[in-house]
């Protein structure tokens, strides 16, 4: 179950970054994830443990401007399970349960579900730039830009972003804990046009501490979509159906 | 229940099944072995067999299914358990609805619920003091699995906000695990708010039979690895049952040996709770909590009401010596399922080894006598579907003691669910 949480966090995590010229590169970048202010968008989670398929699971995410995301899984081991979060906080309601669970951000840093922090991260919102540098990455002309969390709770304290310097398009990202460790690694393998909106359309996350172990994401299906105030409640999870 | 009965339901769940959006199946099959205790109250075990209880091993077959659909904009929901289990030499079946509700949205913030339905109010993992809507859990199985669980009857109009909502339920029907359900009709309301991180609901319960409940609860993340939470209710009089004898004119045996003749008294009487949940890394994680009542047993009361029954024992001669011994042991079955004393201490420690395999350890202690009931439980995945369970109950402490006297002392539940 922890591990669907992290993937799910990842669904979340976009692109966010922050001084004028690299606030509007963060823009730049968050506008590949982030097309509306509210959305849906659908993801097929795949996690591999060398070359074997450890885990597949499909996720539906609402997102509701920065701080507000619905997610559901509808495919995979915890079938049904919901996922809500709202700024840092964090709740999760387990199919057939009939009560949400505060989960801690440790919880959501175990298994699979870290992923979800790594998909998640809103770098405009969330971080702000330290530095920005021109640098090759594979021969292409980046920028590379160190961010550093503006709060104390995001599970991930720093990231180093390289993105492409002609459009500003992410290519990787190398994420931090506070204890300065190198926990996770995310290409930004694929894009794709979405409604006439180019946009991420697969990610892969590799997991430092075990290196033989990746997950990928394709983003199968993002469109404009609002689900009323109600549904970012707690106690609104065991009533959500119909999604 | 007879077979057209059963037979009737079967037919009425083959179109629900193809009518609903999604239906799901989950079977549990155990086999669990019980071991009941020889006490100064349970000479032979004899008291035991005029319960009904049988020692040895058992079998039983759970089902449980639950239906979702929509129809009219009515979101509609139907959980049934089947059992069948073989005791007694006989076999025992039955088809239960745990909830049959329906739901529909009156505008973007307020929700209508009506019909059979849990709810959870409360933040705690083994006791909840202001969860008023909820079916009561049994404190020696803690988990109160909840699909095993039967709902209360009840309408609920609930009004969210952004980070508020504020909902009021009636009920009609308070079902109570240990057997005694009340009919009876009962307002409860819920204010919710998030407030700076933290989840905080103030509780109200306007019973036609009790004085009013008032209560408060809260959970909280701090740091990486905390949560805590509470729960705090008070209530004027007390309406647990309790055992006759603990009166002081007291005769030696009754025919229904329980009474709740606290009822009228006019001091509050005070349940609360405070636990946290502690996340270690390599996946371990650990909830404590501690509980307190003020309608539980003294230890003297507990001593004296011991030392009554003993007293009992010694001199009336069969077949009322029996009667005694039964009065005592079922008093303790339903004192020790909603818990007989005034404080308690939970630890539950659950280790996900691997993907696969779960382990699991509850430990309730009486603080008032320091017994205990010990749950270790391990689980184990077996593909998408299957998962393999064992699960012990140990009861321990000394003589006069509310674990060291509870009937069972031991018990091995194996089983299997398939989803």
């Amino acid at each position: 179950m922890i591990q669907k949480i992290f993937l799910l966090n990842l669904l979340l995590y976009g692109l966010m970054y922050a001084g004028p010229e690299e606030q509007r590169i963060l823009q730049k970048i968050d506008n590949y994830r982030i097309p509306y202010k509210q959305f849906l968008i659908r993801t097929r989670l795949t996690a591999y443990e060398g070359n074997k398929i450890k885990e597949s699971a499909l996720f539906d995410a609402y997102i509701k401007g920065d701080d507000k995301s619905l997610v559901i899984e509808k495919e995979g081991k915890n079938k049904d399970m919901k996922i809500l979060y709202v700024d840092e906080k964090m709740w999760v309601q387990l199919s057939g349960s009939r009560r949400p669970i505060r989960i801690t951000p440790m919880q959501r840093l175990m298994g699979q579900a870290s992923n979800g922090d790594v998909a998640k991260v809103g770098f405009f919102a969330d971080y702000s730039v330290e530095s920005l540098d021109t640098v090759k990455l594979e021969d292409v002309i980046c920028y590379k830009l160190l961010l550093q969390a503006k709060r104390k709770s995001s599970t991930y304290n720093k990231i180093i972003l390289y993105v492409l310097k002609e459009n500003c398009q992410p290519i990787r990202a190398e994420f931090f804990l506070i204890s300065g460790k190198h926990f996770k690694t995310a290409e930004y393998a694929k894009y794709g046009f979405f409604q006439n909106k180019l946009l991420l359309k697969k990610m892969i996350i590799y997991d430092e501490l075990r290196p033989d172990c990746k997950t990928t994401f394709e983003y199968t299906l993002i469109r404009e979509k609002e689900l009323p105030l109600r549904y970012y409640n707690k106690n609104h999870l065991i009533h959500v159906r119909g999604l | 229940m007879n077979n057209r009965k059963v037979i009737l339901v079967f037919l009425f769940l083959i179109p629900g099944m193809l009518w609903s959006e999604k239906w799901r199946f989950f079977t549990l099959y155990k086999n669990y072995y019980t071991c009941f205790r020889e006490s100064w109250f349970n000479p032979e075990n004899r008291a035991v067999t005029a319960l009904g209880y049988t020692s040895g091993p058992h079998g039983s077959l759970f089902q449980h299914m639950s239906l979702q659909t929509e129809v009219l904009s009515l979101q509609w929901q139907l959980d049934l358990l089947g059992s069948l289990k073989y005791e007694n030499n006989k076999w025992d079946k039955t088809i239960d609805i745990k909830q049959f509700y329906c739901q529909k949205d009156l505008s973007s913030k307020l929700l209508l619920m009506t019909g059979r339905a849990i709810l959870r109010w409360g933040t705690g993992y083994a006791f909840n003091p202001t969860d008023v809507v909820a079916p009561d859990k049994r404190l020696n199985d803690p988990e109160n699995r909840e699909k095993l669980a039967r709902g209360n009857d009840l309408v609920k109009l609930e009004y969210f906000g952004g980070s508020f909502s504020f909902a009021f339920c009636y009920l009609t029907t308070i079902n109570m695990e240990s057997s005694f359900s009340k009919w009876e009709s009962r307002l409860a309301f819920r204010f919710y708010q998030n407030l700076y991180g933290i989840d905080i609901s103030l509780i109200g319960c306007l019973d036609k039979e009790e004085s009013p409940i008032w209560g408060c609860n809260f959970s909280a993340v701090i740091g990486d690895r905390l949560e805590v939470h509470g729960e705090l209710s008070a209530q004027k009089g007390s309406y647990t049952c309790y055992h006759k004898t603990v009166q002081q004119d007291s005769r030696l045996f009754y025919e229904n040996p329980l009474s709740d003749f606290r009822r009228n008294e006019n001091n509050y009487y005070y349940r609360c709770l405070s636990g946290f949940q502690y996340t270690f890394s390599k996946n371990i994680f650990w909830i404590a909590e501690y509980y307190h009542q003020d309608q539980g047993y003294s230890s003297d009361e507990w001593e004296s009401l011991m030392d009554q029954q003993k007293y009992v024992q010694s001199r009336l001669n069969p077949p009322y010596e029996e009667s005694a011994e039964v009065n005592l042991l079922w008093s303790l079955n339903i004192f020790s399922a909603k818990g007989a004393m005034k404080d308690y201490l939970l630890n539950y420690i659950q280790i996900c080894v691997n993907r696969n395999l779960e382990l699991k350890s509850t430990c309730l202690l009486n603080l008032g006598d320091f017994s205990y009931v010990f749950i270790p439980e391990l689980n184990i995945q077996i593909g998408n579907h299957f998962t393999f369970y064992e699960r012990n109950y140990i009861f321990q402490g000394k003589r006069k003691t509310e674990f060291g006297e509870f009937f069972q002392s031991f018990s091995l539940e194996i089983g299997i669910q398939v989803k």
